[in-house]
């Protein structure tokens, strides 16, 4: 059977391409890794075998007919349950939505598609992704353990191998967060890069198709697939996409990279600081220069973004909020409801502040001739479920990552070490609009001189 | 903490959106929209340039 712990889209995909493995096999694996770990984790709702036994055997027959279609070919992904599938629900963790069934993919889902990954199940999500339960899943390295959310399941499953890649969403960390707490790679694009048509609910300005992976090469293997315009959707930018996995290649000399202040401050745990502290010193042996700045604008992201995510959301819940409002959880429908009834001063007060918090970013990159920003992508660590006061803590584990939702800016996590405790802590790097290549190129760099990418969580009960 | 809110209010507010919010909520959202209120505070408090809120967003830097 094969080890899928140490494979990566990269590695899986040049063992297909040699034919020392087929995406049958692959595909049985991942199916056999699920039912290994389901049991403790539950990052999936829903797994597709059949379907996905069916691609795995097409991709496999026009592999043997000389046909790759790109480096997902024959790779088992997953997607999060707020993505359009034609065949099979997409329920977004809610009541609402009961064995709906979209008309199509997803465009993220469809691209993937063609490119010839194969779809192996969908992920959990928490309610419509702003739900304020915490679902079944466990963090892959605690079973007691917050998860991270809402791309929950994306997180922990990329992490144990129960699937190779996935996509899920983020509106203010919800990649990002599960992706550093399960210590694997998180990318957010830039706010367009990924066209969101079929993404559950109707989506505002914060969400972002956004992708799991456990290197950054597969990152940009994904997103090379992702990227693009797409007419189904006006807010998908018509930019061109660079070739991102090329990109990857080349030092971090005369790199200037932005240390802002905000993301040290008395909200950071001290194990954390420690951790991200050594992280940054390795970027500057890697012959990265840091340049310490601050973004006072920085510190009404919370307001900002809570605002401006509650509005939002509320609006575009409002026809089911007036139909079927008994078919949410209520703390799920309190939080959609208040969003709806914020005073229209307070959202207008927040998207002015939010037009500050971009002009002040760009005028720190300008000034300073910065390439990225680095930080710590969290706060605080994981923490025990049971330990949880959900309005407190939720909201304290988006105060670095819902910068880059408000600003629309690229940002990827990638695992930078542990704590005392063995548990992973991300270093977050942010880029100007569409420095995606850029981004990644110094996120390579720092995953290549390290191995923090390399761990894996041992799963209570699974080989 | 006293709620700067009340049902009655938040059940107005309600009917104004064309929300029907059912009784159990109503308490609930009332504390919830005081609670935001006082979240929000920093940001009713922040010096704002003037100039337009961002009304649509294209996250490019253009000149």
């Amino acid at each position: 059977m094969t080890d899928l712990s140490a494979l990566t889209v990269r590695t899986a995909g040049d063992l297909l391409d040699a034919r020392s493995l087929s995406s049958q096999e692959l595909v049985e694996a991942t199916l056999a890794r699920i039912e290994e770990t389901e049991p403790l984790l539950h990052a999936y709702v829903r797994v597709m075998a059949d379907s996905a036994r069916a691609a795995a055997r097409r991709a496999d027959e026009e592999r043997a007919n000389g046909v790759r279609r790109s480096p997902l070919h024959g790779i088992p992904v997953a997607v999060k349950d707020v993505l359009w599938t034609h065949d099979a629900p997409t329920e977004a963790g809610s009541r609402v939505l009961a064995g709906f069934l979209a008309p199509e993919d997803a465009t993220a889902v469809r691209r993937l598609r063609e490119a010839g990954a194969v779809l192996v199940g969908k992920h959990v999500t928490h309610e419509f992704a702003c739900g304020q339960d915490v679902p079944a899943t466990r963090s892959a390295w605690n079973s007691e353990h917050y998860p991270g959310g809402s791309s929950a399941g994306a997180g922990v499953s990329v992490a144990v191998g129960s699937s190779l890649a996935a996509i899920g969403t983020d509106a203010g960390g919800s990649v990002r967060k599960p992706a550093s707490i399960n210590g694997v790679a998180g990318l957010k694009a830039t706010y367009g890069r990924i066209s969101r048509h079929g993404v559950i609910p109707p989506t505002g300005t914060l969400d972002h198709v956004a992708i799991v992976a456990r290197t950054v090469e597969d990152c940009a293997l994904l997103l090379h697939e992702l990227a693009g315009p797409d007419p189904a959707d006006p807010t998908a930018l018509d930019e061109p996409v660079p070739d991102y996995v090329a990109a990857l290649e080349g030092d971090l000399a005369g790199t200037r990279v932005g240390v802002p202040g905000y993301f040290f401050g008395g909200e950071l745990e001290a194990e954390v600081r420690t951790v991200v502290e050594s992280a940054l010193g390795e970027l500057e042996q890697l012959g990265a220069e840091l340049v310490q700045l601050e973004l006072p604008s920085f510190e009404l992201t919370l307001p900002v973004g809570f605002t401006i995510l509650l509005a939002e959301g509320g609006a575009s819940h409002l026809g089911w909020l007036r139909e079927q409002p008994q078919d949410y959880g209520p703390d799920t429908r309190r939080l959609l409801e208040l969003g709806a009834l914020l005073p229209a001063g307070l959202v207008e007060a927040a998207r002015r502040a939010r037009s500050l918090m971009r002009s002040e970013v760009r005028e720190a990159f300008r000034s300073a001739g910065l390439d990225a920003l680095a930080t710590p992508t969290l706060p605080r660590l994981s923490i025990p479920i049971d330990e949880m006061v959900i309005p407190v803590d939720l909201p304290r584990y988006i105060a670095y990552t819902m910068p880059f939702n408000l600003t629309g800016l690229p940002a990827i996590t990638v695992p930078c070490g542990v704590s005392s405790a063995g548990l992973p802590v991300g270093l977050q790097l942010a880029g100007a609009p569409l420095a995606e290549a850029t981004v990644l190129r110094i996120a390579h760099a720092y995953e290549q001189a390290t191995s923090w990418h390399l761990r894996r969580p041992t799963v209570a009960g699974a080989a | 903490m006293e709620s700067r809110f009340s049902e009655e209010e938040v059940a107005r507010l309600a009917a104004l959106a064309g929300l029907p919010v059912p009784d159990e909520d109503l308490q609930p959202l009332a504390e919830a929209l005081s609670a935001h209120a006082d979240f929000v505070e920093p940001l009713l408090r922040a010096e704002l340039p003037p100039g337009d809120p961002m009304l649509r967003f294209d996250p490019r830097w253009r000149d």
